[in-house]
């Protein structure tokens, strides 16, 4: 009974995952802290596994946990002054709950969106999302500028947000 | 009719700023900005959400592509399953230490492969305890190798990915897979060359190099019958990203043996005869002859760095990697990197002759020898100034190049493709001229040229090159045309320049030479 229970929780909490990172990211923008504070709550979660109720929607009890990792790290980090105030950063995850349900149709649009990008720009996408080189590295690659680069990044990002847009309307439409 | 919420439309500042976030170059003034931008507006709120939440997916997709692999791993997929003693999920959970948050190991390598080990611990031992603690699970698993498992239903869902095919020849008679494309379960990759990874929803990575058929009998491995690949747990638990789950070892089956992962990255070959050869590179595999010979049939542990053959009716021949007959694996997909091409006059002082550029030929003088072009000083105020880092005017001496109207002058470059794939070779430039690129020809073959009117001095004019690359020397032509409009006279002359600035990117060259 406890494997099933165990395994049930297991399969949520690899299931979850993306959205956990995504809530944490958006809380938490910067890429070290948001690893950080993932690892912090995925260790959390899986102590705590056998106080979730199998029959209660897993997310928003991951998400109460990564709230508060949160928020102790930003405490513990002092970062307070460099980021949004608390008060705004537990709106935005009110926010985000609210649009679960939109963001994960959304991220099922991404997908294809990502696949209709020209190659250079999904390389340019994982190279620079991959984390392991600098931006000033992969300039240089490039042959411009990190300035130019996060413009480009930037552009892509857009259209990728338009692409999006438009396969949201094309499901609305009757 | 749903009720999507669309994305609202936001004014240039919030936007800029949350670029600045994704970008990670806010600075104090920005944040509280942004912090007044969002209080004041649900709207902006809920486009702050929905872009951080795209950046953090792009964030997800590519975050572990090339993570370490989890040294708890091992533990989990062990094939020497009957003998160890089995742990139960809830131990391992209460082994872990509690790392408070401020601990100094937070964000560190460490603790990231706890958490990795932990959950990987407890979804992989609850499938071993049910399924790999039997005493006739090696050979059960061993019989399998002789025959693949039958095809699934064909509308079972995909199982993982093609996230690259590089160079790739399908055999005649298979299915062709482009990259993106959904592999099910059954379905057969035959290659006659070139290297296709498919990415499982379990974690797993293969890369499979022509010529070789791979049938992807399982959610979690395949079934090799020719040729080599290598097989990469990257990280189980990024399996989730393809919708995955990640309850079995990885497991690829040779006619000739059972190779299952026992957290690592290895490399598996058969032979025409049917033998199989692993070789690890990192982490462990346990490797099941499928042999008639029963001593023969014991399974073998291979660490780091060891290999090992099996050939039906031979006993398993362990290799040392150091052997120099060894033909190595392609562990990695290539990169794209840039090729070596020159803007024209770059790096050179005006008067210079470009060693990288010559006009080799005239449209007025059939016997015309080339020659090295020549970086010409131009008129600020009519032609755009040259500018050594990136490009300046050429023509064909330094001074006032006045030359014969109605006269075309070809403008060549080379470019050398040694130790890159030509057919992933891309090439963008841009050109400026006095007066009109008549023709762009890449190994002599017409390449479109973009519509650009006549005296483009100062607007660049781009233009993109994909397809009839060679492999070694390349040529790149420009044509200019010296038009019959300035001197306004027939027979007269005007002055004649060509700007290029190129760059172009291509796919390192993989294959072996022989």
């Amino acid at each position: 009974m406890d494997n099933q229970r165990h395994e049930n929780f297991a399969r949520q909490f690899v299931l979850s995952q993306a959205r956990l990172y995504g809530y944490i990211v958006t809380l938490l923008p910067n890429r070290q802290d948001a690893e950080d504070v993932f690892q912090q709550t995925s260790l959390l979660l899986w102590q705590k596994w056998d106080e979730f109720i199998p029959d209660q929607p897993f997310l928003p009890w991951a998400y109460g946990f990564a709230r508060n990792e949160v928020r102790n790290y930003l405490r513990a980090q002092a970062r307070q002054g460099t980021l949004l105030s608390e008060g705004l950063l537990s709106e935005l995850a009110d926010t985000r709950e609210t649009m679960q349900p939109t963001l994960d149709r959304r991220q099922v649009f991404l997908n294809d969106c990502l696949q209709k990008l020209a190659f250079m720009s999904r390389e340019l996408v994982e190279r620079c999302y991959r984390g392991r080189e600098s931006m000033a590295i992969i300039a240089r690659q490039f042959r411009t500028t990190p300035n130019a680069l996060y413009l480009r990044l930037a552009r892509i990002r857009r259209s990728l947000l338009s692409c999006i847009q438009q396969a949201e309307s094309r499901e609305e439409a009757p | 009719m749903s009720s999507t919420p669309m994305l609202p439309n936001v004014d240039g500042e919030l936007a800029r700023l949350v670029e600045r976030v994704c970008n990670e170059t806010m600075e104090s003034p920005d944040w509280e900005r942004l912090e007044t931008l969002l209080a004041r507006d649900d709207a902006a709120k809920r486009y702050y959400v929905s872009y951080l939440d795209l950046h953090a997916h792009l964030q997800w997709l590519n975050r572990d592509q090339d993570q370490p692999l989890s040294p708890g791993h091992d533990a989990q997929c062990s094939f020497d399953g009957p003998t160890a003693a089995p742990v139960s999920p809830l131990d391992i959970v209460a082994t872990q230490p509690h790392q408070p948050a401020s601990s100094p190991l937070s964000g560190s390598l460490l603790l990231s492969y706890g958490v990795a080990a932990l959950a990987l611990g407890i979804v992989l031992l609850i499938a071993w305890s049910s399924r790999i603690n039997h005493p006739a699970a090696e050979s059960a698993a061993a019989s399998l190798a002789k025959r693949p498992r039958l095809p699934a239903d064909p509308w079972e869902p995909s199982i993982g990915r093609i996230t690259s095919a590089l160079d790739c020849q399908f055999v005649q008679s298979s299915r062709e897979f482009g990259e993106l494309a959904n592999v099910s379960q059954g379905q057969t990759i035959s290659l006659q060359s070139g290297l296709v990874e498919i990415a499982y929803a379990s974690g797993a990575r293969v890369l499979l190099e022509g010529p070789c058929t791979f049938l992807v009998d399982s959610p979690n491995g395949g079934y090799l019958s020719r040729g080599r690949l290598t097989a990469r747990i990257v990280n189980k638990l990024a399996g989730e990203r393809l919708g995955g789950t990640s309850a079995d070892c990885f497991v690829v089956r040779t006619p000739t043996a059972v190779v299952t992962d026992l957290g690592t990255e290895f490399g598996v070959e058969v032979e025409a005869s049917g033998a199989s050869r692993t070789q690890v590179f990192l982490g462990s595999v346990a490797v099941s002859p499928v042999q008639a010979n029963e001593s023969w049939r014991d399974p073998i542990r291979l660490a780091r760095d060891e290999s090992v053959r099996v050939a039906e009716g031979q006993k398993p021949l362990r290799e040392s990697h150091k052997e120099k007959s060894l033909v190595p694996f392609v562990r990695q997909l290539p990169q794209r990197a840039m090729l070596p091409m020159h803007s024209t006059g770059r790096g050179l002082k005006e008067g210079e002759h470009d060693p990288h550029w010559q006009i080799v030929a005239r449209s007025d003088r059939p016997k015309w020898s080339p020659q090295a072009a020549v970086v010409s000083p131009i008129d600020e105020r009519f032609f755009l100034a040259n500018l050594p880092t990136h490009s300046q005017w050429l023509s064909l001496r330094a001074e006032a190049p006045s030359l014969p109207e109605d006269t075309t002058y070809t403008f060549r470059t080379s470019f050398d493709l040694t130790g890159f794939l030509p057919a992933t070779a891309v090439l963008r430039g841009r050109f400026l001229a006095d007066d009109h690129v008549r023709a762009i020809r890449l190994n002599g073959r017409d390449v479109p040229v973009p519509p650009h009117g006549f005296g483009p001095f100062f607007h660049w004019t781009e233009f993109e090159i994909r397809g009839g690359f060679v492999a070694g020397t390349n040529r790149l032509e420009i044509e200019v045309l010296n038009g019959g409009y300035e001197s306004g006279k027939p027979g007269g002359q005007s002055l004649m320049f060509c700007r290029v600035e190129l760059e172009g990117s291509a796919i390192v060259d993989w294959r072996r030479k022989p």
